[in-house]
């Protein structure tokens, strides 16, 4: 150090900077980057696992194609990659046969063989993987050695394995920077071309099936810097024929020697993170469950007889499948304390229903043989069936990371906990060790306007009493049939008309209360697709045909009980009346023709 | 664990997490492409060098804290560009925030506000009792009168003890070339140093 630095550094040694950290500054920005984190678009994050993780480095090659289509299945807001999502959905074999070169010229081939629910088969240059969803059999093709292991679906389920949830599972994200373009000249009446770009990370071409929707061929090219051996360009073919089981069996090859089963939990030598791996398991047990039952908890606001506030709503939930679903209220707003206890049972096969009240010792049958419900994906009207929503739900918000946060009491049982994060939301999960199945889910939001909602009492695949879902009143209750039932075509325009009417509500809510001046928003705003809104406008015995129901936006200052958004189209006033929805919601049939005409003029 | 170190120098904090001064922050900076979780470990971990950073080069907290946030959500969007291991993570971030600092500073009115308030603190604060508040203000506005590279060079060799290796993978120069750049940025700091004393001493 010269004179001069010496010189510089006492000067600067006498100074006191006021350079002392804001945790809550700190604090503040770690919420924002979280905020920015979820809003990444995945294939980074997959990218960066494949390339850093010392296993799947030698995967990278064919799984840059996949990982590309991985942003493919992103898109919510492209029509015809949310058709091939759903094509895909549909998907229980698939093949994919790649060629990939690498930065340096060499040409590697793989193929991946899959077939739900646990099969999986990887074929490359190096080693054959095999996974039957109990044991996972790794044939190294150079040492001439094979080993078993367990399964990884314990720690990374099949239907979480990139591969695979390429194919079946998607992520419906909208991942920005991922251009796609549908190639006119190029495509013709069987199949469909697109032109691929992500960011400057990719360019290629896809081919599709233009009737089912499903890639035929996908060709990539990664730009930027690689490594020589990393993949600069791959192929994949696509086939979805029938697999044979034997593809997938687990015989060792003449000429192999088999090594010690290798310990669970072990991967590369690396202990693996096994806080993901409960959570995982957890989730996809979850999924499979024939029987579930919780205790949720969450506030509601109430408004009525004069009264309005909040109060805690405690619910009993519980199914069994196929088709049995029982719903018990435990707690009521305090207007209306007759509501506490009051039970709804569902027998979809019987096409049944069942709600009884101890409170006055009152039963209602409803008959269900004309209960439908719009399915989102294709806008099709189908008869209701059990709700397993919650369940779904659970596992999309098991999607995120997960920190284990280890072992803590609850209710005199040791659980373990496990957190995951996705947007605002702060997902807590109490499992049982034993069994991996989650005892209680928690979800918080950063957001302090949103209240935290609690299912506890978690029992999955526990004896469910049939009892439980009778269709007959309990003992001392007065039975009446609800006569109120509508004509089945008024059922269906009623479905038709609140689902569009719940879009547009939910449009409002995202819009500053302000509901979209014509029902094509709804397909910008991205809360459905074209051909959803065009097959739920249609009449529902012709759901290709014209639409049979119009939209006029409210107007402004108008009381929302009174004004129709939404109306059955008609050529002479129909003889049950007309299918109406109105701005606060709320769906009627209007019987007289004078007051319809009242209504919206 | 917070730990304060320094007799000679002002106190300084640094934050020490334990848990990521091993091997495993390598491991921690892969993690953290992927799990939020390990991302807060890894932003917690380099949060406080990197605000000093930018308080030690704008001289305002505010303008240090802006500059921070903009540090950080450029690592979340790049993060997954990063290859190395955690002593290059930290010359990254340094890379990252000497540009963010520079980017702040280049929009005039922020530097010749930046300027002014330096100048009349200076000339206001010479009387003043703290010692500390008068040779900052001095500081700054000599500081400001230099180009940002030299600015980066001084502020990183002064203030946050890097070597002079350390300095050029950060700038991505030779040693040498840094070097020669630090022997000329303190001759005009010393200038400027010694004009703004002369001046307030008037």
């Amino acid at each position: 150090m010269n004179n001069n630095e010496k010189q510089f550094e006492d000067f600067v040694s006498k100074i006191k900077f006021d350079d002392i950290p804001d945790p809550s500054h700190r604090d503040r920005l770690e919420q924002d980057l979280l905020a920015a984190i979820a809003k990444q678009p995945r294939q980074i994050k997959i990218w960066r696992i494949i390339m850093k993780s010392r296993m799947t480095k030698l995967a990278a090659a064919a799984v840059i194609i996949i990982t590309v289509l991985f942003t493919i299945n992103s898109l919510d807001n492209t029509t015809a990659w949310a058709q091939i999502a759903r094509a895909l959905d549909e998907v229980e074999n698939a093949r994919i046969d790649m060629k990939i070169i690498t930065a340096n010229g060499n040409l590697e081939e793989q193929r991946y063989f899959f077939k739900k629910p646990y099969f999986l088969r990887e074929e490359r240059s190096e080693f054959i993987a095999i996974d039957d969803g109990v044991n996972f059999l790794l044939l190294n093709k150079r040492n001439k050695t094979a080993q078993f292991k367990d399964s990884l679906s314990e720690w990374q389920p099949i239907s979480k394995h990139p591969e695979f949830k390429t194919l079946g599972l998607f992520r419906r994200k909208h991942t920005e920077g991922f251009e796609l373009k549908k190639l006119v000249v190029e495509s013709n009446e069987t199949t469909l071309v697109y032109s691929i770009k992500y960011q400057e990370f990719a360019t290629g071409k896809a081919w599709v099936d233009a009737a089912t929707m499903l890639p035929l061929r996908i060709e990539v090219t990664l730009s930027g810097e690689l490594e020589p051996n990393a993949a600069k360009e791959g192929e994949a073919v696509f086939s979805y024929e029938p697999i044979s089981d034997e593809v997938f069996s687990m015989e060792i090859p003449a000429g192999y020697e088999e090594l010690p089963r290798k310990k669970s939990g072990v991967m590369g030598g690396k202990v693996i993170n096994r806080g993901s791996s409960i959570f995982a398991a957890a989730m996809d047990r979850m999924k499979h469950a024939r029987t579930f039952s919780c205790t949720a908890i969450f506030e509601v606001a109430y408004e009525g007889s004069g009264k309005r506030g909040k109060y805690l709503l405690k619910q009993r939930l519980m199914f069994k499948e196929p088709d049995r679903e029982r719903h018990e209220k435990l707690t009521s707003a305090p207007p209306w304390p007759q509501y506490i206890g009051e039970v709804t049972i569902w027998h979809y096969g019987k096409r049944q229903q069942l709600q009884f009240r101890p409170f006055d010792k009152t039963a209602e049958f409803h008959d269900m043989s004309s209960d439908y419900f719009i399915d989102e994906k294709t806008g099709e009207l189908k008869l209701t069936q059990l709700n397993t929503r919650l369940r779904d739900r659970l596992l999309e918000w098991s999607a995120g990371a997960v920190e284990d946060l280890g072992r803590v009491e609850l209710e005199g049982q040791s659980v373990r906990m496990l957190q995951s994060r996705k947007d605002k939301r702060i997902t807590t999960v109490w499992v049982n060790p034993e069994t991996s199945y989650p005892v209680q889910i928690e979800h918080k939001w950063t957001d302090q306007s949103r209240s935290p909602v609690m299912y506890t009492s978690i029992q999955i695949d526990a004896e469910l009493d049939d009892a439980l879902f009778s269709l007959e009143p309990p003992e001392g209750y007065t039975l009446s049939v609800d006569k109120s039932a509508w004509p089945d075509d008024k059922k269906k325009i009623m479905t038709k008309v609140k689902y569009l009417g719940l879009w547009c509500l939910n449009y409002a809510n995202d819009n500053d209360d302000q509901f979209p001046g014509e029902l094509a928003e709804l397909v910008k705003a991205g809360i459905i697709t074209d051909e959803v809104l065009k097959r739920v406008l249609a009449a529902p015995d012709e759901p290709d045909g014209l639409p049979v129901i119009r939209y006029r936006p409210p107007r402004a200052n108008a009381d929302t009980s009174t004004e129709v958004i939404l109306f059955e189209i008609f050529d002479q006033w129909p003889e049950g009346g007309v299918v109406a929805c109105f701005a606060d919601g709320h769906c009627e049939i209007i019987p007289e023709q004078n007051r319809f005409e009242e209504l919206i003029r | 664990m917070v730990m304060i170190v320094g007799t000679c120098k002002p106190e300084r904090i640094i934050s020490v997490d334990n848990d990521n001064k091993t091997a495993g922050q390598s491991n921690l900076i892969i993690e953290a492409c992927s799990n939020p979780s390990a991302f807060v470990r890894l932003y917690r971990s380099h949060y406080d060098a990197v605000f000093r950073y930018c308080v030690h080069r704008l001289f305002e907290r505010q303008a240090a804290e802006d500059v921070t946030c903009d540090v950080f959500l450029k690592v979340v969007e790049n993060i997954h560009c990063f290859r190395g291991n955690e002593h290059q993570f930290r010359n990254w971030l340094y890379r990252i925030a000497t540009n963010a600092v520079n980017n702040y500073l280049r929009t005039t009115a922020r530097r010749n506000r930046l300027l002014k308030v330096a100048r009349e603190q200076a000339n206001s604060q010479v009387a003043d009792c703290g010692e500390s508040a008068e040779k900052i203000a001095v500081l700054r506005e000599a500081v400001f009168a230099l180009r940002p590279r030299y600015q980066t060079i001084i502020t990183l060799r002064f203030f946050e003890d890097l070597k002079l290796t350390e300095i050029a993978e950060v700038l991505g120069s030779s040693p040498g070339t840094v070097r020669s750049q630090l022997a000329r940025a303190l001759a005009k700091l010393r200038k400027v140093l010694d004009k703004v004393s002369q001046r307030n001493q008037r």
